[in-house]
């Protein structure tokens, strides 16, 4: 019961340790620090506990050996092993303040080695975690054995005592530390949440393995004890047995010696007597030496003489067994002395016979009764038993054919059921034991009983009992049970850890690391090897593995690369639906740039004239990446531009064009997008917005602004939506620039955004530098500030400038039928704005051939045989001192520009006819560009004067 | 156009004014194809010619080709802006021009 309070204070202990580690300081304390502490502090407790137990033959029971295993166990190895060394030393020096010194040297050992053993057990079993309650439970156990071998071992010397000390505080010293032990750890699983019942689903290798290992341990352990109990036993029987035949046998034979010798004596007086006066009467012979009966036999068996008369001539010894074995040792020897046995020829009466050789022939034979002999013997009975010991405390006694007995103390002549034997059958038959019997006997001193094992034989009248305690007879066997019961627990312990350690090292260790590997493996990250190669079964294993992954790596790189290639064919896709023949025309001018991210955008520009004044301009995003962006991105691309081209108002466009998107977008793709359209004759711009950047504005003679006008919801959105437009009036010289998030939430290194204010300022730096080159600039800018950061989305720009004719520059058009024969007019037309402009004639001429050069091809080709127009425009532009002309036709798309120039070096023979027109145009024009928009051909040369 | 032609035994003279283009150069090239019989050296005398274009060119190459085979052919008296043409177009090289 004392043994609670420790117990208790050990579970405190651990609470409060837990329950401070909860908390910040002690959490952020260093490993080390702490397990010094809560080494001292179970060090603390394990001292108290070895001064607070049960007294037992001079030593305590206690369980001081709890806390460095729970400090080990629980909280960490150096802990344990603080503790274990805190409380052994404890224990060593407290023999000076009433500690027992007879365990002094194994408790101290003990206790040292259970921190170790925790520090240890901890370590390579537990992988530096806390052990379940069962494990904790039976290593406190082991650790109790081991002490207990510990105390056997320092004690050889005295190993009965040790053996007694043992017996009585192994059952208490491994519940009070076991318990101690389980407690604690069932605490720390309570506080921190353990499930106690076993998880459902498969359970680790290295739980089942200990499982079964633990269950076939404990049946070996079971089975080999039961043996050697059973061994034990059967042996301790035989070896009492020996020791009790030997001390009666010594016995008996002293007494058939002695009983023997003094029948003899006897007999050879009879002899004497008879042999110096034969006609002596043998009754008077019988009752001088106090015997019963003397017969004189001769050779032949027969009794000639004898004190019963009756037998006289009348009875051969040879008849009867008893008496023939006189006959017959009697031819041989001298004398022979019988022992006491039923006589012959009446087997009811018990007698003892000797027999000594006539000197003539024939024997003389004496008998007498047990109490003739008895008288004479029963002194000398008592000295052979009296001082006679078997083993350390057992007896000799002897009683008479009545069961009483012959001793020299106060049970002298009482019956043996007065020292508590009660006779067995066999006893009272008179017959010798034939197995041990077990009887309380009285010691007469104390008046205390014991359990003592005997056995018993007649001899010559007497009953010999040999008697030892049970306890002594079984000191030998308990010894050994107990010593070889502790050596099995410690050495199936140990076998237990050991194959568990080995197995965790050969298998478990290496399926970790495998599946280690596998799981980085899953995560994607395919360049790792798995490379166990500690035995041939994880090595084959390992390059198994590492081939399918391998395998698999190549498989994915295919994959990738045929993803890519689509990808490639998606942002071709993408670029070829961008328009870039960029008008540069006198009205106004377009130039953009659409640069696709690896992973293609939805981004699009588009820009198309509606009719002879205006123009459409437009940027859009739609959401997500890769071919179905693309695809959406055509699809709103066409939907638009058909719809602008039925000369709808833009926010009717948009309207419209959301219905028609939004009809089976399954996908919930969605477009932000802002257009306008424009009114190049009056700069009148009408624009809406779908969820776009607003692009930024500058006027011809400010700076760039951002054009924030209230957006409406993106396109394909919902369904419904009705979109405003607005309006605007660009002056001369007035720019817009659209563009998408690409280029404002390009995103550096460190994630921060391109950002609209950098944009604003950028464009108003260069607000007057050629769209043509502030686009590359800009992209520069904005590569500049992304760096290395890949760019993740597509970047569109696109920029319109506002260019009005000033007064009186207005383009002069006229149509021509386009046939051979109009030619003079239109050189006649030609001529006439020229002439107008005071142009000389050596550039008249040049140009006249160049004009007759292109109009004759389209004359001849662009309408077949069907009729055609073809309309001229000319400009001069007196700042400039340059003439612009423009020439359109209907006719099937024809790029005159795209036809190789003819050699001119060849000799006569070997020119060709044909080609020289559009090359003399070439040469003579300073500039010549062609378009097909609109379903027309459009050519434009410049002529500088 | 005006072409003056001036036959002397083997040798025949046109001389081309105004303009040689796209419609005039039929002419040209019918006059030196069916009007020169017998004639081995050709003068083309382009004092008066103002203006050509490849259509007048392409007839001048037929007439070197075509007079290579028989005799000889020269251009005489190029104004600026048709030699203009001429060096333009290599035709210089192939020409024979006084």
């Amino acid at each position: 019961m004392r043994l609670i309070v420790p117990i208790l204070l050990n579970c405190i202990l651990v609470l409060a340790v837990y329950l401070s580690d909860k908390h910040t300081p002690v959490k952020k304390m260093i490993y080390m620090k702490k397990q010094v502490i809560i080494g001292i502090l179970f060090g603390c407790v394990s001292a108290f506990a070895s001064g607070y137990g049960v007294n037992w033959l001079g030593t305590v029971v206690n369980v001081r050996d709890a806390a460095p295993l729970i400090a080990g166990l629980v909280f960490g190895a150096p802990a344990g092993i603080i503790s274990g060394f805190i409380g052994g030393f404890y224990r060593w020096f407290s023999v000076y303040w009433g500690g027992g010194t007879y365990t002094q040297l194994a408790c101290t050992m003990a206790t040292i080695l259970a921190g170790f053993m925790a520090a240890g057990l901890r370590k390579l079993m537990f992988d530096d975690k806390k052990p379940t309650w069962g494990y904790g439970i039976c290593i406190a156990v082991v650790c109790e054995v081991i002490h207990m071998i510990l105390i056997f071992l320092t004690n050889m010397d005295n190993s009965s005592y040790a053996f007694e000390f043992v017996k009585g505080a192994t059952i208490p010293m491994i519940l009070g530390n076991a318990a101690a032990v389980g407690f604690a750890i069932i605490i720390v699983s309570i506080l921190s949440h353990e499930k106690f019942t076993r998880k459902q689903g498969s359970e680790r290798i290295a739980h089942t393995f200990q499982r079964w290992l633990l269950a076939c341990i404990v049946i070996a352990y079971c089975v080999t004890s039961t043996f050697t109990y059973i061994l034990q036993n059967g042996m301790v029987r035989i070896e009492t047995q020996e020791v009790f035949t030997t001390a009666m046998n010594d016995v008996e034979a002293d007494i058939q010696e002695k009983s023997d010798a003094q029948l003899l004596g006897i007999a050879k007086q009879v002899r004497w007597e008879y042999e110096k006066n034969k006609n002596i009467s043998l009754d008077d012979l019988a009752q001088k030496y106090d015997v019963v009966e003397i017969n004189v036999v001769n050779t032949d068996g027969w009794i000639i003489n004898s004190t019963e008369k009756d037998v006289i001539n009348s009875y051969n010894m040879n008849s009867k067994e008893q008496s023939r074995e006189f006959v017959d040792m009697m031819k041989a020897q001298k004398s022979f002395v019988q022992e006491y046995r039923p006589k012959g020829i009446d087997e009811t009466v018990w007698r003892k016979y000797a027999a000594v050789r006539l000197s003539d022939s024939g024997f003389i034979q004496v008998g007498y009764d047990a109490e003739q002999f008895h008288q004479m013997l029963n002194g000398f009975v008592v000295d052979v038993t009296k001082n006679r010991h078997v083993g350390n405390r057992g007896f000799v006694a002897v009683c008479n054919e009545q069961l009483r007995m012959l001793t020299e103390n106060e049970y002298a002549g009482m019956h043996i059921s007065s020292i508590g034997i009660d006779p067995p059958d066999e006893m009272k038959e008179g017959k010798t034991a034939t197995a041990l019997y077990y009887a309380d006997i009285v010691d007469g001193k104390t008046d205390l009983s014991e359990k003592y094992m005997y056995v018993f034989k007649f001899v010559e009248g007497y009953c010999i009992i040999t008697a030892m305690p049970e306890a002594e007879a079984m000191f030998m066997r308990d010894a050994s049970i107990y010593t070889s019961i502790f050596m099995q627990v410690l050495i199936f312990a140990t076998l237990f850890v050991f194959i568990y350690i080995l197995i965790k090292h050969v298998i478990i260790n290496n399926l970790k690391k495998i599946n280690d590997t596998l799981a980085q493996i899953t995560e994607g990250n395919l360049n790792v090897t798995v490379d166990v190669r500690s035995n041939e079964e994880f090595s084959s294993l390992s390059d198994d593995i590492n081939t399918t992954v391998s395998t698999l790596k190549q498989y994915i790189a295919e994959a990738a690369a045929r993803i890519d290639k689509e990808l490639e064919y998606a942002k071709q896709i993408q670029l070829s639906a961008l328009p870039t023949n960029f008008p540069t025309g006198e009205e106004y001018s377009i130039y953009a740039e659409m640069i696709a991210a690896k992973e293609v955008g939805g981004d699009f520009y588009d820009f198309y004239k509606l009719n002879d004044t205006t123009v459409a301009i437009l940027a859009a995003d739609v959401s997500g990446k890769g071919i179905p962006a693309a695809m959406f991105m055509m699809t709103a691309k066409t939907i638009i531009k058909d719809l602008a081209e039925r000369g709808m108002a833009v926010n009717e466009i948009f309207t419209k064009a959301n219905e028609k998107l939004c009809e089976n977008n399954e996908s919930s793709m969605f477009v932000t997008a802002w257009m306008g359209i424009i009114d190049i004759t009056t700069g009148e711009m009408q624009f809406a917005n779908a969820g776009h950047n607003p692009p930024l504005l500058k006027r011809a003679d400010g700076s760039f602004e951002y054009l924030k006008a209230r957006a409406g919801f993106v396109l394909a959105g919902m369904e419904g939506i009705r979109y405003r437009a607005n309006e605007l009036t660009l002056c001369p010289g007035d720019r817009i620039f659209l563009y998408t998030d690409g280029v404002t939430e390009a995103t550096n290194a460190e994630n921060k955004l391109y950002g609209e204010p950098r944009l604003e300022d950028f464009m108003n730096k260069n607000a007057a530098v050629e769209a043509t080159e502030l686009l590359p600039a800009l992209k520069a800018d904005i590569d500049e500030f992304v760096g290395e950061a890949p760019q993740f989305d597509d970047i569109t720009m696109l920029i319109f400038d506002y260019k009005p004719q000033k007064r009186g520059e207005l383009m002069t058009n006229k149509t021509f039928p386009a046939k051979v024969d109009a030619l003079p007019d239109v050189l006649g037309f030609v001529e006439e704005m020229l002439e107008n402009y005071e142009c000389p004639m050596k550039i008249q001429m040049a140009v006249c051939v160049a004009i007759e050069e292109v109009f004759v091809n389209v004359a001849h080709y662009a309408y077949g045989d069907s009729d055609g127009d073809v309309n001229f425009g000319i400009r001069f532009d007196e700042e400039r001192r340059e003439i612009t002309f423009r020439m359109a036709d209907k006719g099937v798309p024809f790029d005159p520009l795209e036809k190789p120039d003819p050699d001119i070096t060849l000799s006569a023979d070997e020119r060709e006819i044909g080609g020289l027109g559009i090359f003399i145009t070439k040469k003579t024009m300073d500039q010549v560009t062609y378009i097909y928009e609109n379903n027309e051909n459009i050519l434009t040369m410049v002529k500088k004067m | 156009m005006n072409i003056e032609m001036k036959r002397n035994a083997e040798v025949t003279t046109i001389e081309i004014t105004g303009r040689l283009d796209t419609t005039t150069a039929p002419v040209l090239d019918k006059t030196i194809n069916e009007d020169i019989e017998g004639t081995k050296d050709l003068i083309l005398d382009l004092k008066g010619l103002e203006y050509i274009s490849s259509a007048g060119l392409r007839v001048l190459l037929g007439a070197q080709k075509k007079m290579m085979k028989i005799g000889s052919m020269k251009v005489v008296n190029v104004c600026e802006a048709v030699m203009e043409v001429l060096e333009m177009t290599g035709f210089v090289d192939i020409l024979e021009i006084e």
